[in-house]
């Protein structure tokens, strides 16, 4: 059916399909505050909780691992930076209270351990080691889009501290109290342990927004202290009560195949993987880190990671059940539904329409599922470029036989091995060294 | 970056990292002098002279220095040393001391161009007297980091983020560019008087620096050791023939 073509593509979307615009991300990668669907991965999100965060805490095990694995043992695309990122904060809502007695764990058991968790990714730019990584999750911590009312993680910590103590926020020696509890933490973790970063510490004594003080800090002084700096925020955690801090790292590909990185440093970072993860004894235990894998870092880093002899990451080794889960993509066309709702749901005008799959048709939901191979990441981006052209187009309705139309059977294209490499290199070789 | 300026501290890098002069430093001192002159070089002066190109310093002291170089513009005023407990806190203040006499000079006299310092050290240089040359504007070459000048070189073109991190390059050029300074750069002549930035390159900018230095200089000596290996060890073989090293 074709109607409306006179129509601005974004006045059609409302009057026909009932949204206020395109829902569907262009890219295939996870937007800071993109849409979640709990039950889309029911079991893979159980095994994350019941593996990589409960085991964690009770076997005080420093790593466990997330794999992405779709047909071909392709990376699946959004699911593992998805949730890692829900799970981080489900935990710092109540502490993981909610999580652990979800995953199993006795209610007095459950009293007696709290969690924080922060998410941090690899990139290209500037964090290509553990270092940065750490001063990001610091970011993360001290970010109020990442906390709860508001408030971040942080803030919230602050607060747990004169809460437990029974101190009055607004009591004039509040100050005084934090900064006791403060040095009193670091005295437990390790009575020989360097002085806390005084930018930071100073303002998290006083109260002041961290952000303000983390804005100051330098590219160079991210990389050289990134560590110093999440020391704090440990020691703010423990102050606070909670033993059992998880920092989700996500990307790892980027310190893999980042070509400005020479096989050396590659093998010093991973080394302090396990120098600080593993062998710092105030973080042993009480530190974990998820960490996310698929082929290509797998293939990069292997070696690396076993000459380090860090924990096994292989996802096929039925020996790692306990530390590793695998993210196995979309398998079903149910499941293509409920991606779908759950991102049509966040552009519907009326609230009559919520839950259901306009414009889509039944049978585009297979052609969909067939076409990604799985991948979410794919999926979304399809869904994209379909609702876009059925707009422009005036399609009021999308079936699976517009889609083939549409990509003319055209498989997404297989990312290639650039045969132009060696030349372009020995050329720009060439231009740096003029 | 200044292209003199570059070849000049490459030539000193090579000299410092595959040379082996004869003890004393003698010998260290004419291989610069050598080197100076290889690179075409217009004007030269090399050791026991004490004035800088037939002019006195502005104190009248008589300042030795190992060597000084000119072209176009550009003027290099150069300290080689060679010693088994390598560049000294006082050696490094004298040198400062004495050129900035100079420059004091050259200021008096309205004398046109750029100046910048050299030290070259044969044994590698401690931190804190790293910070010190970062903070006057003296580039020092030793032989275990690549010097500044030519890493600003590689940081100015277009295909540097191969080589150094891209997040860290724009503090990298900042930062570096103040510490490879002229000192007509970083003493500003204003009328009468010399303005001296205070502001620029403070406490955490000089650890700062220090780190990117050797980060920088780690990044792009495995650069060229993955794609062009060997290219420093012919370059100072070639070098060596020129000014007759054997």
């Amino acid at each position: 059916m074709t109607t409306g073509q006179q129509r601005d593509k974004y006045t059609f979307m409302e009057e026909e399909w009932g949204i206020d615009g395109n829902p569907f991300p262009s890219e295939a990668i996870e937007a800071t505050n993109g849409p979640y669907c709990d039950h889309l991965f029911p079991e893979e999100k159980s095994s994350f909780i019941s593996h990589l965060v409960y085991s964690a805490v009770m076997d005080r095990r420093p790593m466990g691992f997330l794999w992405s694995k779709g047909p071909g043992g392709r990376d699946t695309g959004f699911g593992k930076t998805t949730m890692m990122r829900n799970v981080a904060s489900q935990i710092n809502e109540d502490w993981g209270k909610r999580i652990l007695e979800g995953a199993g764990m006795r209610p007095e058991k459950v009293a007696e351990h709290k969690l924080i968790a922060m998410y941090a990714a690899m990139n290209t730019l500037s964090v290509a080691g553990i270092y940065p990584l750490l001063f990001s999750a610091v970011e993360y911590a001290a970010d109020p889009r990442y906390g709860v009312d508001n408030k971040c993680l942080i803030e919230r910590c602050r607060d747990l501290i004169l809460v437990e103590a029974g101190v009055d926020p607004s009591d004039p020696n509040a100050n005084d109290f934090i900064e006791g509890a403060m040095l009193n933490a670091r005295q437990t973790l390790g009575p020989t342990l360097p002085p806390m970063r005084s930018d930071f510490l100073d303002a998290f004594v006083a109260g002041e927004p961290i952000t303000d003080v983390l804005a100051e800090v330098s590219p160079a002084s991210r990389v050289r202290n990134g560590l110093a700096y999440f020391d704090v925020l440990f020691t703010i955690a423990y102050a606070a009560g909670i033993h059992d801090v998880f920092v989700s790292i996500d990307q790892l590909e980027d310190l893999a195949t980042r070509r400005d990185i020479g096989n050396a440093k590659k093998q010093r970072e991973v080394g302090r993987f396990r120098d600080i993860l593993s062998e710092t004894l105030h973080y042993k235990g009480r530190l974990h880190a998820i960490f996310t894998f698929h082929i290509r870092a797998q293939q990069q880093l292997g070696w690396m990671w076993r000459q380090e002899r860090l924990p096994s990451f292989d996802p096929d080794d039925p020996a790692n059940q306990g530390s590793v889960v695998v993210l196995r993509g979309l398998r079903t066309v149910d499941q293509v539904r409920d991606l779908l709702v759950t991102y049509l749901d966040t552009r519907r005008v009326n609230r009559a329409d919520v839950g259901i799959i306009r414009p889509f048709e039944p049978s585009a939901l297979d052609i969909l599922l067939q076409r990604s191979e799985g991948r979410v990441g794919i999926l979304l981006q399809d869904a994209y470029r379909i609702l876009d052209s059925a707009a422009l187009q005036g399609h009021s309705r999308v079936d699976g036989g517009y889609i083939q139309d549409l990509f003319g059977g055209r498989a997404e294209p297989a990312a290639q091995q650039d045969t132009t490499t060696t030349e372009s290199q020995t050329d720009i070789v060439d231009r740096l060294l003029q | 970056m200044n292209r003199f300026l570059t070849d000049f501290c490459e030539a000193a890098y090579l000299l410092a990292r595959f040379s082996s002069p004869q003890e004393g430093g003698y010998a260290w001192q004419a291989f610069m002098q050598e080197a100076l002159h290889s690179y075409d070089a217009m004007a030269l002066q090399g050791p026991y002279n004490l004035q800088l190109f037939g002019m006195a310093s502005a104190s009248g002291a008589r300042h030795e220095l190992d060597g000084a170089a000119g072209a176009l513009h550009t003027t290099i005023l150069t300290e080689a040393k060679h010693l088994q407990q390598g560049i000294t806190k006082d050696d490094i203040c004298v040198f400062d001391r004495k050129t900035f006499d100079y420059y004091i000079a050259l200021v008096r006299r309205h004398v046109a161009g750029v100046h910048y310092r050299v030290l070259s050290s044969a044994t590698p240089v401690d931190a804190l007297l790293r910070k010190y040359a970062f903070l006057f504007g003296i580039t020092l070459v030793e032989p275990s980091i690549c010097p500044l000048p030519i890493l600003l070189s590689v940081t100015e073109k277009a295909d540097c983020d191969e080589v150094f991190p891209e997040g860290l390059i724009g503090q990298f050029l900042g930062l570096a560019s103040h510490a490879s300074a002229a000192l007509e750069q970083r003493y500003v002549q204003e009328g009468r008087y010399l303005r001296f930035d205070t502001r620029v390159m403070g406490e955490d900018e000089l650890d700062d620096l220090e780190f990117l230095h050797k980060e920088f200089s780690e990044c792009w000596l495995d650069f060229i050791d993955r794609n062009r290996p060997n290219y420093y060890e012919q370059k100072a073989e070639e070098l060596f023939t020129r000014i007759g090293i054997t």
